[in-house]
């Protein structure tokens, strides 16, 4: 909603920008900021008209009841996802009770380039910080646990191909399994993101 | 030094079986007191360091151990183990085998192959060559702070060691050290060998390999010359080295307080706990050294007395999905036959026993297409594709 405005806003001040080459016609004489009503006889200059448009655009931001047609909110279209993290710089998605996991930027960072990555397979149960998968970096061979219990529905085969995707798109493309939460309470066990920018800043990196 | 003669003599007293551990540690140590049952039931240990020697050389018992100790020690200690192997390659968690080692060198010599836990890539060992893990809390890990430590030990033995840009220990620019690490949950470790006195040679024929169309997903290794210890040294040992490395680690990490070493020794084999025998089973199966290979492709031509061959084989975890063989042979029969080999590659492993065992599969399901018109052609091919794979 505020980027609505914000774009409003903008709108509003190129029009009046425009505004400001034309000379305000000598028959409305009118000031400018005052509302002018629009009578079927007389016929408005080009001037005027843009006046007309710009105030409107101007004043849609103050008149609450003048709203254009928006799309959902932004609000609304983040409480779809709800991403949580571990102490152990694990990330998980969660949509429809499906938990997209993956490891963090802040992992990603002090593995170094990721050469290999162990996928699971799909088709098997796993508990809470039972081991998911693996990465190999030039750093070390690292083991990945799951945040959560539940049934591995899907991995992300694209790491077979592109490990270094896990490097370049850690929270998006190189998420590593998909999985069925089997207790979605679990999640309240993990830290949000505020909670885990802290838990971040506190470590030391190595 | 009078330390050590002191340790010698008592082991004159205590008998030969004790020479190992009493050479390693500060006091003459009875074995047979410091068997692995007493590490499990005994007082639980008040330093913050814990030492532990292997005088097995069976290499999958002596990973078995490794594994053991670091899923059941404490996390939060620092913890030293030293062991050897006999001739064997080792090669990293994902790495390809086949393009890593000459495994039909090392079927000649009877070098076995054996796939570790951490990453990395490809080594030789042998009794030559010592091996050191220092177990740590996964806070305290970093790559070069373990390869200092063991520097410096070398430095105490006057050799003059430094770590490179690769994080390995060298010596006159030749590496005489390779490094590969694990990180878990809550604690990580570091080994890496040492090279002391290792048959060179054999080194060379082991992890020789000319495999350039053999395409891989797996971890390539990143050869480097190396140079053995004993080059810059006449008396370094396998026992001096632990010694030293062991002095080393309780000045840094003890305070310089000593530690009694505990022996896995290998005259004790039957008493390895359970959790050790299952670790060396896992090591030992096909499954494991062979099944986890990352997905590969290969393709060769061979060149045969009757015409020449395409060949082109796609394998995961170690058995051939996809295999395809084009010929210039023209006869009916030759061509049936080669068709009925590809086919019955799939699924098979990917070795040359894989590949009797497709020869048998077609002689069982399609008896009599092996025939004599057909008998000396198909065993030059099978042959030929045992060599090259």
């Amino acid at each position: 909603m505020g980027y609505q405005r914000h774009v409003t806003a903008v709108r509003a001040f190129f029009q009046i920008l425009c505004l400001t080459r034309w000379k305000p016609s000598k028959k409305n004489n009118k000031r400018k900021g005052e509302p002018v009503k629009q009578t079927g006889s007389h016929s408005i200059s080009f001037s005027s008209r843009i006046t007309i448009m710009s105030l409107r655009t101007f004043t849609s931001r103050f008149v609450r009841a003048y709203t254009p047609a928006r799309v959902a909110p932004f609000a609304f279209t983040r409480a779809i996802a709800t991403k949580r993290y571990t102490k152990e710089h694990e990330w998980i998605s969660v949509e429809d009770n499906v938990g997209t996991i993956g490891i963090t930027d802040y992992a990603q960072k002090s593995l170094g380039d990721v050469v290999f990555v162990e996928i699971p397979s799909p088709g098997q149960a796993i508990a809470r910080k039972e081991q998911l998968g693996a990465v190999e970096s030039v750093k070390a061979a690292s083991d990945i646990y799951s945040p959560v219990s539940g049934d591995i529905i899907e991995a992300n085969e694209t790491l077979d191909q592109e490990p270094s995707l896990i490097n370049s798109s850690p929270e998006q493309d190189g998420w590593l399994a998909k999985v069925q939460l089997s207790d979605p309470s679990e999640l309240e066990s993990l830290l949000d993101e505020s909670a885990y920018q802290a838990h971040c800043e506190s470590s030391e990196d190595h | 030094m009078l330390r050590r003669l002191e340790c010698l003599g008592a082991s004159n007293l205590l008998g030969k079986a004790t020479k190992t551990a009493s050479l390693l540690c500060r006091r003459p140590m009875p074995v047979f007191s410091r068997v692995y049952r007493s590490y499990s039931t005994g007082l639980p240990p008040t330093e913050n360091v814990e030492c532990f020697i292997s005088t097995h050389t069976d290499p999958f018992v002596n990973l078995a151990i490794e594994d053991h100790l670091f899923k059941t020690t404490d996390p939060e200690k620092y913890i030293l183990y030293l062991w050897r192997n006999k001739p064997c390659v080792v090669v990293g968690r994902n790495q390809n085998p086949f393009k890593e080692c000459n495994l039909q060198y090392m079927e000649e010599n009877n070098i076995p192959l054996v796939r570790r836990r951490s990453g990395g890539g490809t080594v030789y060992h042998d009794m030559g060559n010592s091996i050191y893990t220092i177990f740590m809390p996964r806070t305290a890990f970093t790559r070069d702070a373990n390869a200092e430590l063991v520097a410096r030990a070398l430095h105490q033995l006057d050799i003059p060691a430094y770590i490179n840009s690769r994080h390995d220990i060298a010596v006159d620019g030749f590496k005489v050290s390779g490094s590969a690490y694990k990180l878990t949950n809550q604690r990580a470790y570091h080994h890496g060998t040492m090279l002391i006195d290792t048959d060179v040679d054999k080194l060379r024929g082991a992890l020789k390999v000319n495999k350039d169309r053999l395409v891989t997903k797996g971890v390539a290794s990143v050869p480097s010359p190396v140079t053995n210890l004993r080059s810059y040294s006449y008396t370094i040992d396998h026992q001096q080295f632990c010694e030293a490395v062991i002095e080393e680690f309780l000045y840094t990490h003890n305070d310089n307080k000593p530690v009694e070493p505990t022996v896995f020794s290998k005259d004790d084999i039957s008493h390895l706990p359970e959790g050790v025998i299952k670790s060396r089973d896992e090591l030992t199966s096909w499954d494991w050294i062979y099944g986890q290979t990352p997905e590969f492709t290969h393709d060769f031509e061979m060149e045969m007395s009757w015409g020449t061959v395409t060949a082109f084989i796609r394998s995961r975890h170690g058995r051939v999905t996809e295999a395809s063989l084009t010929s210039t042979v023209s006869e009916a029969q030759e061509v049936m036959v080669i068709a009925a080999l590809e086919e019955a590659l799939k699924g098979c492993k990917y070795s040359p026993q894989g590949i009797e065992d497709a020869r048998a599969k077609i002689e069982q399901n399609i008896p009599g297409l092996i025939n004599s018109s057909n008998r000396n052609l198909v065993t030059d091919l099978c042959h030929k594709l045992q060599l090259t794979l």
